[in-house]
């Protein structure tokens, strides 16, 4: 911990607490976590960037079905994250995010072909990953899941899902807030 | 309207540090030098789907540039807001050190998911609460510990009955040990209990221990009640606002299943194949549903379904009112008992005595533990959704559980308040002897929390360990049939609740209980840990941990106020006795409060009558009334009002196709017809803007009028109207 804390001086520590939804000591914690994926490279620089295989080793990610999804959404360069990219990643997963944050990047993690629609691949692409590959379910039962959600969630009859028609069914699924969270 | 700007422009886009739309943004900045200003942009910035360094260099924008001093209201507001959130930061950063068990919270939340986890932290609420009762009752037994007893003068009949409460003492070995499980002997006479406070040695300071007494048992319940509502409203927000208008089981299954927490492998494969059956048992279900809509169309069958359900509920109510007579059997037997064989010795006859006092406790026990598997069994006939099934057998082990509380309450009352009393309000034959009567319940309740504590231990330890090693090890004939335990959390609730019920009640008749529910707390959660990390699998059908969370502190809540009228029953009503404890030389315990109240100025004392008099309290109960009922009519509103959005929402989208249908056609037919589907309601989105960029491209510098989104069939122009 001391050692991370003078990596970074207040005025940073302020900033990153102004921006986030992370208290200083959770910060602080996030980057002794960082550190451990690679310590040489962190060591030296406190923000490097960390190529998707190293960042796939940590815990929380490593059994996730849609970590290249996550890694993917809050890299801000598309080849790796940095500390900050992590952080951020850390904000949205945190318990003080509110919800229009935590519902406009799971959006983006569940748009695979990122054309801002979640159309029935998508839906497909989500829940083969969620069932995993030893599970998979027959073709039937995939359509027939898919007509549900569709039925449920698309109000203009276009066979996808809007972000505002996300937001909307999101808003009313009192799980999500609950199983989208991250404490490290 | 800043905050609506910056939100608009980022909303749909990736925006990076050096993007034109961020340079435009940063130019509004000049105009916002108030601080209060700045900080409702910087709140807006930090809601940003941006990444850091962009919202860095936003807010280096923001602050650049002098500060304009700003006075009056909003300046004073601002700095009372500003003087919180640090106040909030630094309780923030206090509770993540000192969190309590994080560390193994964590742990079981990367095992088991956060269903299990909201059992955990449950938990370690009900320790604070029972923490704060330990504190309030120091204020009883301290003071009694600094200054010893000494002899009743005052009070005729107080001095008279004093010496009749004498208790026996044996002094053989083994009686010691059996009377500290049963509360009698030399246990009675200790602090433990109600009848070894008189109060009389603090007769020469000012401290009434009556009124202390009777204040602190009103703050433990007042304090437990704050400390509920504090838990309960944030969970009751979310679950008014989730029972919206129109089903959303679905998508509420698909998109809110997967839990982030877990970090176990093994946790991970269970989770899959859970999700895939449930996924695939709630399409069944909404086939079963369907189907027995089409089946109940039938008059005849819907009769059947209905009349099986009716002889199910009535088969229910004679079960729970057997329960209740055989608790109150028990509990009569056992006093009889007790009564008949008061004087013996021997080890036999003494174990057999200690067993027969504990009978009621393993009755209600094993009650627990049958009749809900019972419950579950009948509960097949009655062709309720699965969701309804777990509702209602929940509802029905509630009523079990209340029920037998009720019924042993009921029984030490008739007990206590037996007809043949003496002049010290002891009871004496044909009733059982009982001198000192609060001691007598202090003790019966005392027995069942020695004997919750136990089960806990015995329960984890010999029977869900060695349970998940025969699962295990042994692979043979009628081993391979033993399944290993699951970890029911309804079950576990509803005994946390049962137990706070125990102590609740306990502290007016034995003042060390919150000493000994806080060991309880304690030892539960270590047993628990050990259960559900080392015993237990991750369940193949999660408990929702949203739904069930603000349910069982509902139960606790009617529980409490179960607990809260019997002990304002006790004080209110309940005539003490003459031999023991510090209302001895009172009428009713109450009397304690009314003579405190004598002892004020007169303008004070009419005042306070006046306020807990019928003209006070009826006016207040009647504007209460009209209070609820105003509410309801307000969230009825509500109701009306989202629902209008949600159907404003469907006709924007509406609208969007047709005008994208209608500018194709202005167009020309040259270029192909885009894709209606990827039209976005109008309200949201500002028409000037363009298709959200495709995010293989990298590069940030996209300019307002690009081209659609590669994701369409043909290249299209951007269609600014």
């Amino acid at each position: 911990m001391g050692a991370s804390q003078s990596a970074f001086s207040e005025q940073e520590l302020d900033d990153y607490q102004t921006l986030t939804y992370l208290t200083k000591k959770e910060i602080l914690h996030v980057h002794k976590r960082f550190a451990t994926l690679d310590s040489g490279a962190v060591g030296s620089d406190k923000n490097a960037k960390l190529p998707f295989t190293k960042v796939k080793e940590l815990p929380e990610l490593k059994v996730n079905p849609f970590k290249d999804q996550i890694m993917k959404v809050f890299s801000s360069s598309g080849d790796g994250m940095t500390f900050e990219d992590f952080l951020d990643m850390m904000s949205v997963f945190s318990d003080d995010a509110p919800k229009a944050v935590k519902v406009e990047y799971a959006f983006r993690i569940y748009d695979f072909d990122g054309d801002d629609m979640l159309s029935s691949a998508d839906l497909k692409e989500l829940i083969s990953r969620l069932t995993g590959e030893d599970n998979a379910l027959n073709e039937e039962q995939m359509q027939q899941l898919i007509d549900n959600i569709l039925e449920e969630a698309d109000l203009d009859d276009d066979d996808s899902l809007s972000f505002a028609e996300f937001e909307h069914v999101i808003s009313k699924a009192p799980d999500f807030v609950s199983s989208f969270r991250i404490r490290l | 309207m800043m905050s609506a700007l910056i939100w608009t422009m980022s909303r749909r886009h990736r925006v990076g540090p050096d993007t034109e739309a961020t340079e435009k943004a940063a130019q509004q900045f000049h105009s916002i030098t108030t601080e209060v200003e700045r900080h409702k942009v910087l709140h807006t910035i930090r809601q940003l789907p941006s990444p850091m360094a962009t919202k860095m260099q936003l807010k280096k924008k923001l602050m650049e540039g002098p500060v304009t001093e700003s006075y009056g209201v909003k300046q004073m507001k601002f700095e009372n807001k500003k003087r919180m959130q640090s106040l909030k930061n630094a309780w923030h950063n206090f509770k993540y050190t000192m969190e309590l068990w994080g560390s193994s919270m964590r742990t079981i939340e990367g095992h088991h998911g956060t269903g299990v986890v909201s059992y955990f932290v449950f938990l370690r609420y009900l320790l604070l609460v029972n923490f704060c009762m330990f504190l309030l009752s120091m204020f009883i037994w301290v003071p009694v510990v600094i200054h010893d007893e000494s002899a009743y003068t005052s009070g005729s009949t107080a001095a008279t009955c004093t010496p009749l409460y004498d208790v026996n003492v044996s002094s053989n070995a083994f009686e010691l040990i059996i009377d500290f499980f049963q509360g009698s002997g030399w246990m009675e006479k200790t602090m433990m209990f109600y009848g070894y406070y008189s109060g009389n040695g603090l007769d020469n300071t000012s401290y009434k221990l009556s009124l202390a007494y009777i204040l602190v048992c009103i703050f433990c319940l007042v304090v437990s009640l704050i400390l509920m509502e504090t838990f309960l409203v944030s969970d009751f927000r979310e679950t008014i606002l989730n029972a919206g208008n129109g089903s959303t089981g679905f998508c509420n299954k698909v998109f809110g299943t997967w839990d982030y927490a877990l970090t176990d492998d093994a946790s991970a494969s269970i989770k899959h194949k859970s999700v895939r059956f449930e996924l695939l048992s709630y399409v069944n279900e909404q086939i079963f549903v369907k189907e027995r809509e089409q089946r109940l169309r039938d008059g005849y069958l819907r009769c059947k379904l209905y009349t099986i359900r009716i002889i199910i509920n009535i088969f229910i109510v004679l079960v729970l009112v057997a329960s209740g007579y055989l608790i109150y059997y028990v509990t009569d037997y056992s006093t009889g008992y007790v009564r008949r064989n008061a004087g013996v010795s021997g080890t036999t006859e003494v174990l057999l005595k200690l067993l027969v006092q504990f009978l009621p406790a393993i009755t209600i026990s094993a009650l627990n533990g049958v009749l809900p598997v019972i419950f579950k069994k009948v509960v097949a006939g009655e062709e309720y959704t699965n969701a309804f099934v777990v509702k209602i057998t929940l509802v029905r082990t509630v009523f079990l559980r209340l029920a037998s509380l009720i019924v042993l309450m009921g029984t030490l009352y008739s007990a206590v308040t037996c007809s043949t009393r003496s002049v010290c309000r002891s009871t004496s034959s044909p009733c059982s002897v009982i001198t000192c009567w609060e001691t007598y319940v202090g003790q019966q309740l005392y027995k069942l929390i020695i004997a919750d504590l136990l089960a806990v231990i015995i329960k984890t330890l010999l029977v869900e360990l060695p349970r998940r090693l025969c699962y295990e090890k042994c692979s043979c004939g009628i081993f391979k049939k033993i399944r290993p335990p699951e970890f029911d959390i309804p079950a576990c609730v509803l005994d946390l609740v049962y137990s706070q019920c125990l102590y609740w009640l306990a502290l007016t008749f034995a003042p060390l209980a919150p000493t000994f529910a806080v060991l309880k707390v304690v030892v539960t959660f270590y047993m628990k840990k050990l259960s559900v990390l080392k015993a237990c699998p991750p369940a193949e059908q999660p408990l929702r941990a949203s739904r069930t969370t603000s349910f069982f502190m509902v139960i606790l809540l009617i529980a409490f106020f179960i607990c809260s009228f019997t002990v304002g029953y006790v004080f209110y009503d309940m005539e003490p006795s003459h031999g023991c404890g510090p209302f001895r030389t009172y009428g009713h315990m109450y009397y304690a409060i009314t003579q405190t109240v004598e002892g004020w100025p007169s303008g004070a004392q009419s005042f306070y009558n006046l306020i807990v008099s019928p003209a006070v309290t009826g006016p207040l109960i009647i504007f209460l009334i009209l209070l609820i009922y105003y509410c309801s009519v307000l969230a009825s509103a509500h109701k009306s009002v989202a629902y209008m959005y949600r159907e404003q929402l469907v006709k924007e989208g509406r609208d969007k196709q047709y005008l994208m249908v209608k500018v194709m056609e202005l167009g020309g037919d040259s270029t192909p017809a885009p894709n209606p589907r990827r039209a976005q309601p109008a309200g949201l989105k500002n028409i000037n803007e363009t298709a959200p960029a495709p995010r293989k491209v990298a590069s940030t510098n996209q300019t307002n009028n690009q081209q659609m989104s590669t994701g369409l069939s043909s290249p299209h122009a951007g269609y600014a109207c």
